[in-house]
């Protein structure tokens, strides 16, 4: 029994590049494909590997054939149909693996790697991070390498890189040409690949409604929700409230936006498709792009309050910034905010949802209004001192913020203010704008995310779903809509997370003072990581019709049409192609044989009397085969034949030899 | 031997014709024993006159022991002949040294070998020891046994037949041993005329000892020499690298041919040329020597054998000509 060292020896190199090829392929896929799947594909490349080894025996016909039916039928059974992204790519992946069955003919292992660099695709479909770029491109050249080393003669094992060192030079060959592509082929908008989005693929981040739970949910979510780059200054901390959707109605267990469909609910009176409120700017607008990651609703977050934005995006009556199609993919965007403001100071709301709660909600809390509102002073406002006196009792009494609040099912609000008082942001925020409802003031909730943290490396910010965030809004007298954070009320003493502790106060830009150099060296690389990713989807993910566009300017060309697209694309190919043939011509392509020219002449002329020539036929042959079907130019046939077997082979052929025979061959009239 | 070489390069042209018209009649006379067989007979003699090696591989009966005893005497040249068996030992082959009690030392007594023609036959039969005996003697053209390195005669032509590799009691030479070849020939089957002329003729045994001699020994090295003056043209040289080539670059191959195997081709080409008539190759001379020096020096890969449908010959030969 040999060890597995000389198995492996003994093994073709080139399976096993491959299936290290294939390895790389599909492991995007153990993350996006159910388990099951996985682990199937798993068994055939070990299967594989054994048959490469020699452990195993490759399986008979009958039983691969056997096992793809059943393949297809199961996924045909599992998702319900072979269409889609889905289906389709565990289709295809499977069916690549099962390809790894049968390899015996020269022509089974090029079909295996066509398949393979053609499955390379479908890892893009599910992201198109720089992960997957990169595992992708070690993919294809495992693959190109496979091939190289599988039409090298050399089979031994430590010989390989060789092989592999011609399989990266391919690769770095064809990248010119892959750059080329991607900055000239012409983009169209709209989602890459024009795939349709999966029904399945859920909405991430803020949802379009609130209930107790929800963004306690998203505190534990440590991915990207969008990354911000200022033109100019960056704002301080305290004034990033990143807008998002704003909840108006309020069921007595969740808060919901009005929306023009939801007419047929609440009536007519609730639902207004008001342009936006007036406002009234007090500062300088402060200019951001935003690079949105996708979560399949329509928002696009920005600072209060957005002033300018994309013109694919509107501004509802509340002030939230909507995009015209839901974000399916990496969206960017500029949008200019100003963050002292004035919103509808004028006139009170007079939209009845802002002043709405149903009639069991909260019987606790009506009264506590109304043993606040007895300490109201006549001689000051009495909308500023109902909110200072709420948030004084918030701040006073034993209220705690957590990650982990009790459930609260019965009556949220009173079960809240009065029995748990432990809560997340949303629980404040719901009752807060409850409180105030109740005091008659119209009041709102606005989800958002609040924060975010200053990479260094690439001076702009991140903004991650554990900063999802509510607050509220009030309208006072002559102050129209004002934010009010009851959360940030509570002392840092009755936070019970730590990392929650500076959330309202540390400035933006300084981290966690920590004072261990390999925390700081973690969070450094985790900086410079995130600037590769962000860095990848400003240029390579985000490059869309717009900036082809810009960069096209930058080019000089300035008013493009696909046509011109296409030619410049081509033109450039060709250009291109014309190069490396002029490189290759200096050694390899010989000039051709002046005497072997004329002779296609001659056999062309043949071949119209139906006498074809075969390339590895002699000239004597080709000639006395001609000679034997017609007698009448077998002389001149023969003469031909010996005229250019003369000039090419003779010792010294005659220097008239050559002018003879094209004269012959240009007299010849089959 | 020299004052010869200069005579053939002044006069090629009257030459040629010469060596034609003498090498048409050794073939005519060798064909008047080996019925039907003119084609073979003539690829023969165009292996010795490209000084090399000769393989006849095919079944038991055919003819392969007369052609060779044929060929060596029409050809006036000294003989032996060595049935190889599985007990066959290098000794026998090569000599050996007696002890002779008169001169009180060693006598060396030289074996077969020792001859200008050698009929190995059924090469295939004896083990691996007593091949590579043969097999180096055909290399150096000298024999090393006990510290003398002993000369052999000139011309020194080995014909060797062997049985189908799948005959019963066979070691296959290795490649190795093959490449020293430099033709391989199939004689088959008698056609139908032939068999029957040979039914109805005399003995073949008895003919083989009235056989004429139809050249003389200097005249046989000086064809030898005259084979090396036939030009090969650069655009013919292209082919024979476009097959080479196609040899080491094809998937299809264990292995591609050697260098020697490229020489030998070239070299038979151009005995064929000559017996043709002719002072330069064509790729036609290429085309027929092919089958007979290229195919037992390649072997189809193990990939290529799953698939392959043309045989080695058919592949070769469908290569374009440049």
């Amino acid at each position: 029994m040999d060890s597995l060292t000389q198995r492996f020896q003994q093994a073709n190199p080139a399976v096993l590049w491959l299936l290290s090829g294939i390895v790389f392929i599909l492991a995007p896929h153990v993350y996006y494909q159910s388990h099951l799947l996985v682990l199937f594909i798993g068994c055939l490349l070990f299967w594989r590997l054994g048959v490469e080894l020699q452990y195993i025996r490759q399986p008979p016909a009958w039983f691969a054939t056997l096992l793809a039916i059943s393949t297809f039928i199961g996924i045909t059974y599992g998702y319900q149909t072979v269409f889609g992204r889905d289906a389709g790519v565990a289709l295809l992946i499977t069916m690549l693996c099962l390809k790894l069955m049968e390899m015996g003919a020269p022509r089974d292992f090029l079909v295996a790697v066509f398949l393979g660099y053609f499955v390379v695709i479908t890892g893009f479909l599910f992201s198109q991070s720089v992960i997957i770029g990169l595992l992708m491109t070690t993919a294809v050249f495992l693959l190109t390498t496979s091939l190289v080393s599988y039409h090298r003669s050399e089979r031994k094992l430590n010989s390989q890189y060789k092989s592999a060192r011609l399989g990266i030079n391919l690769l770095f060959q064809a990248i010119p040409l892959a750059i080329l592509l991607f900055f000239l082929f012409p983009r169209v908008p709209g989602p890459l690949w024009g795939l349709p989005e999966q029904g399945s693929s859920a909405s991430t981040g803020l949802s379009s409604s609130m209930a107790p739970g929800q963004i306690t949910e998203l505190a534990f979510d440590n991915s990207v929700a969008f990354r911000v780059e200022f033109e100019n200054k960056i704002p301080e901390a305290s004034q990033l409230y990143w807008r998002g959707p704003v909840f108006t109605y309020y069921d007595g267990f969740m808060w919901q936006e009005l929306a023009s469909n939801s007419r047929k609910f609440f009536g007519s009176e609730w639902v207004t498709e008001l342009p936006p409120v007036p406002q009234v700017k007090m500062s300088e607008g402060i200019k951001y792009s935003v690079m949105l990651e996708p979560h399949n609703a329509n928002w696009l977050l920005a600072l209060d309050l957005p002033t300018l934005y994309p013109a694919t995006g509107y501004l509802t009556q509340n002030y939230e910034l909507l995009s015209d199609e839901p974000v399916k993919k990496l969206t960017r965007y500029e949008v200019t905010s100003h963050l002292n403001y004035k919103l509808s100071p004028e006139a009170p709301p007079a939209n009845r949802v802002y002043r709405q709660i149903p009639q069991f909600v909260g019987p606790k809390a009506r009264q506590l209004v109304l043993e606040l509102q007895t300490k109201i002073q006549a001689d000051q406002p009495y909308d500023r001192q109902i909110v200072d006196l709420i948030l004084n009792h918030f701040r006073t009494e034993p209220f705690f913020y957590t990650r982990t609040p009790p459930a609260m099912l019965d009556n949220p609000i009173d079960q809240f203010l009065f029995e748990e008082r432990r809560g997340f942001c949303e629980h404040y925020a719901s009752a807060f704008v409850v409180l105030m409802r109740a005091a008659g003031l119209p009041a709102r909730i606005v989800t958002g995310y609040l924060g975010g943290e200053l990479n260094t490396i690439g001076n702009y910010f991140i903004v991650r779903q554990s900063d999802a965030h509510a607050w509220a809004e009030v309208w006072l007298e002559n102050q129209g809509w004002i934010r009010v954070d009851p959360t940030a009320v509570i002392p840092p003493g009755r936070i019970e997370q730590a990392q929650f502790r500076d959330r309202f106060r540390r400035s933006a830009g300084e981290g966690v003072g920590s004072q261990l150099w390999f925390a700081d060296s973690i969070k450094r690389l985790k900086f410079i990581w995130d600037n590769v990713n962000h860095s990848w989807n400003d240029w390579i993910v985000g490059y869309n019709p717009t900036k082809q566009q810009s960069f096209l300017d930058a080019l000089g060309i300035k008013d493009f049409s696909w046509s011109s697209l296409i030619f410049i694309l081509f033109g450039g190919l060709a250009l291109l192609v014309l190069v490396i043939a002029w490189h290759l011509s200096g050694h390899t392509i010989r000039k051709p044989n002046q005497a072997h020219v004329i002779f296609r002449r001659f056999c062309r002329k043949l071949a119209r009397k139906g006498f074809r020539y075969s390339p590895s036929e002699t000239a004597h042959n080709f000639a006395q085969r001609v000679a034997e079907k017609r007698s009448d130019i077998a002389k001149q046939v023969e003469e031909i034949a010996e005229l250019y077997n003369q000039v090419r082979y003779a010792r010294a052929p005659a220097q008239q030899s050559l002018r003879v025979l094209e004269q012959r061959v240009r007299q010849f009239r089959p | 031997m020299k004052a010869q070489q200069q005579v053939t390069v002044i006069d090629l042209e009257n030459d040629i014709d010469n060596i034609k018209a003498s090498i048409d009649n050794v073939v005519d006379n060798a064909s008047q024993v080996i019925l039907g067989k003119r084609h073979e007979i003539r690829l023969a003699l165009a292996c010795l006159l490209a000084r090399g090696h000769l393989l006849i591989e095919d079944l038991p009966g055919v003819g392969k022991t007369t052609l060779a005893h044929v060929l060596a005497a029409i050809l006036g040249l000294q003989y032996n002949r060595v049935q190889f068996t599985s007990d066959l030992l290098p000794a026998d082959i090569l000599g050996v040294s007696v002890f002779n009690r008169e001169t009180n030392g060693f006598t060396f007594h030289p074996g077969p070998i020792f001859s200008q023609v050698i009929l190995a036959d059924e090469v295939n039969r004896a083990t691996p020891k007593a091949q590579s005996a043969l097999l180096e003697a055909m290399e150096e053209q000298q024999v090393s046994i006990e510290g003398a390195t002993r000369p052999l005669p000139q011309p020194f032509f080995v014909i060797a037949t062997q049985n189908p590799f799948y005959q019963v009691g066979t070691f296959p030479l290795p490649e190795s041993q093959l490449d020293r070849f430099l033709m391989k020939i199939n004689l088959g089957y008698p056609n139908h005329e032939a068999e029957r002329a040979l039914f109805t003729g005399r003995d073949r045994r008895e003919m083989l000892s009235h056989i004429k001699t139809s050249m003389t020994t200097e005249e046989l090295l000086s064809i030898q020499s005259t084979v090396k003056e036939i030009h090969a043209s650069s655009d013919l040289l292209d082919y024979l690298q476009a097959i080479i080539d196609f040899t080491r670059r094809s998937t299809g191959y264990a292995f591609g041919l050697s260098p020697r195997g490229g020489l030998a081709l070239l070299h038979s080409a151009k005995a064929w040329a000559l017996m043709d008539g002719r002072d330069h190759v064509l790729p036609e001379d290429i085309q027929t020597v092919l089958p007979h020096v290229a195919t037992h020096r390649l072997r189809l890969s193990k990939d290529a054998s799953d698939t392959g449908t043309d045989s080695i010959a058919e592949q070769l030969l469908a290569i374009p000509i440049p």
